[in-house]
């Protein structure tokens, strides 16, 4: 009965149909029927009414898990359970601290450092800045550091663990685009090594103001030399781990693989893992793997409805008849991610929109693995905006406080975020450069 | 009565957990084959995209117990008890309807690829019946799983706000 109706309107008002399909998923959304079955509902629902065999379902279920290249995000999160298991955050955070923590806003510096070491062995934000943010939070608060920008520190620092390599938005963007994750991985070197740059400036600037703080003594070089020995695996792992990548030795799952033994070996060979804490990376593991899988499955099923009702085409040739300018088109993509990520979370994010804008990049004559970045870029702004901000929750919940703390201290990290955006719309090579021309 | 049901889900996330292990032990071997023995396998990918398709399917139903499936908390969590029991009902109702069509149809595909002996086109010849199972079995878990979530969410025996760790 209601089959023709939906038809005609499909036919004669496609705006219409897509404002509809968009109504029902926020719909469906908010009365917190989760992502992956919001999206898959939605799409079984599309299927049925254009009277297409719902046998798609079982195919896309099928095809969304049979990918070799997929096998990078359950073995990156193995790597980095194992190793934050086997207390590798401290190890790390203690090691940069020997060496940087007497400057002036040293801590900072440190925790900066720290997370983004953390982020070449990790492709989770939320991992990143949990692991630090334990080590880090209760050291900073001792030394008199305002508690607001300590948290935003942390809840900022976080973010860098999807920019720079390895990375899993940047994976699930290289599978649904189907471009080079090694190209992506090497593209967020640059960015992420720019926002490192930033957040340390912004520390040290931050402590010539606030006076509060007592600055950390200097190591001693036994110290030194003792809390770096024991970083020092992490860090070749790191190398073996993007050099592999780059060199082409491994592919990114391979890679994974490998850095996931070398992981064993590390906190096997230093003692600090058990029996326990292993069962618990593997199961933390496979959760944070099969929330995203259900969620890649979901949102394939979508994808598949929604191009056969041709709405990204629709979408597509919306944008390009009415925006004319990339620059225009890159700044309504930015407000757009900026307003869904305040109630969005990022994977699913990712997984909605890139196939949505994907098709109108070529027509805007705009790099592929440029917007990519700028896609991650966009999600870190998302982690840390409310009111849904995985970094935001973490670091609450890490540092026990109102979240009203936390928010006081995060605006100037956002603010840095935003002037990123701007100087990799306005330097492009700052993302090209490693994976073109280097 | 549900506490068979929990068992159950539980037992295959653990499976699933150490099928990724499992697949990282592959993977590894793929390469000390390829630059060592200098004998790149022809087993370790496919059968690495095998467990990885079991291991997601499989522990669905265990993630869904832990509450741990991502979903939107903004509204539902300013709303009453009354409210929040409300969705939370139909929002299990969409995924048993989605798992009874997901566990129907895929079914379907892996009795056909039985009835015509279809193999994987690969030089292991794996039957596909023996992948694409995992969708009505995985699903087929999770649809067991939601019914019981349902009956608790009707009977109001957990409080849906807290995860269940």
């Amino acid at each position: 009965m209601a089959a023709p109706i939906f038809l005609f309107l499909i036919t004669d008002y496609p705006h219409m149909i897509a404002a509809l399909i968009l109504l029902s998923l926020l719909l469906l959304l908010f009365i917190r029927v989760p992502v992956a079955f919001a999206l898959g509902g939605l799409g079984l629902l599309l299927l049925w009414l254009k009277d297409i065999s719902v046998v798609m379902v079982p195919q896309a279920l099928y095809s969304a898990a049979d990918s070799f290249v997929l096998l990078a995000v359950p073995l990156f999160l193995l790597m980095s359970n194992v190793l934050l298991k086997g207390g590798v955050g401290k190890d790390l955070f203690n090691a940069v601290q020997s060496w940087v923590g007497h400057f002036p806003g040293g801590l900072g510096i440190a925790t900066i450092i720290s997370c983004a070491l953390f982020s070449a062995i990790s492709g989770s934000s939320v991992a990143t800045a949990a692991t630090i943010a334990t080590v880090a939070i209760p050291e900073m608060i001792q030394r008199g550091y305002s508690r607001p920008f300590v948290l935003g520190l942390l809840a900022a620092g976080g973010t860098l663990g999807i920019l720079i390599p390895p990375s899993i938005p940047l994976i699930l963007y290289g599978v649904i685009t189907e471009e080079s994750i090694v190209k992506l991985f090497m593209a967020g070197v640059g960015p992420g090594l720019l926002l490192t740059a930033l957040f340390i400036l912004f520390s040290i600037g931050y402590s010539l103001f606030d006076k509060n703080y007592q600055p950390s003594p200097k190591a001693t070089w036994t110290q030194r030399w003792q809390t770096s020995f024991r970083a020092l695996p992490t860090l070749l792992l790191a190398i073996v781990v993007i050099g592999g990548i780059y060199l082409g030795v491994f592919t990114p799952t391979e890679s994974a693989g490998v850095g996931f033994a070398l992981a064993l070996v590390i906190v096997f060979a230093l003692r600090t893992m058990t029996w326990q804490k292993l069962k618990l990376a593997v199961s933390e593991s496979m959760v944070t793997t099969v929330t995203i899988f259900l969620i890649i499955a979901g949102a394939k099923l979508f994808g598949k409805a929604i191009t056969l009702y041709r709405i990204p085409q629709e979408i597509s040739t919306a944008i390009t008849t009415n925006i004319s300018e990339p620059a225009l088109f890159i700044l309504v993509v930015c407000l757009v991610l900026l307003v869904i990520g305040f109630f969005l979370e990022s994977i699913s994010m990712l997984l909605i929109m890139v196939p949505v804008l994907f098709p109108a990049l070529n027509a805007m004559m705009i790099d592929p693995i440029w917007f990519g970045i700028l896609f991650v870029v966009m999600i870190e702004c998302a982690l840390i905006t409310p009111p849904v901000g995985m970094n935001l929750f973490i670091i609450q919940a890490v540092a026990q406080v109102p979240l009203a703390e936390v928010l006081r201290g995060v605006w100037p990290f956002m603010l840095i975020m935003f002037g990123t955006v701007v100087a990799l719309y306005l330097m492009p090579d700052i993302v090209l450069y490693i994976p073109f021309k280097l | 009565m549900l506490a068979p049901i929990d068992k159950i889900s539980d037992a295959a996330g653990r499976l699933a957990g150490w099928m990724f292990f499992v697949i990282g032990i592959f993977i590894v071997y793929e390469v000390v084959a390829r630059y060592v023995f200098l004998a790149p396998t022809v087993w370790s990918e496919e059968l690495s995209r095998f467990l990885q398709i079991w291991a997601t399917y499989l522990a669905a139903a265990h993630v869904l117990r832990k509450r741990q499936l991502i979903a939107i908390d903004i509204i539902v969590r300013t709303g009453g008890p009354r409210l929040r029991r409300w969705c939370e009902s139909l929002a299990l109702l969409v995924i048993i309807i989605f798992c009874l069509v997901a566990v129907y149809f895929g079914a379907g595909i892996a009795i056909d690829s039985i009835r015509i002996g279809r193999a994987s086109s690969s030089m292991l010849a794996v039957p596909s019946w023996l992948t694409e199972l995992a969708i009505p079995v995985g699903f087929g878990l999770l649809l067991l799983q939601a019914v019981a979530e349902l009956i608790r969410t009707l009977g109001g025996s957990t409080d849906i706000s807290v995860s269940h760790h």
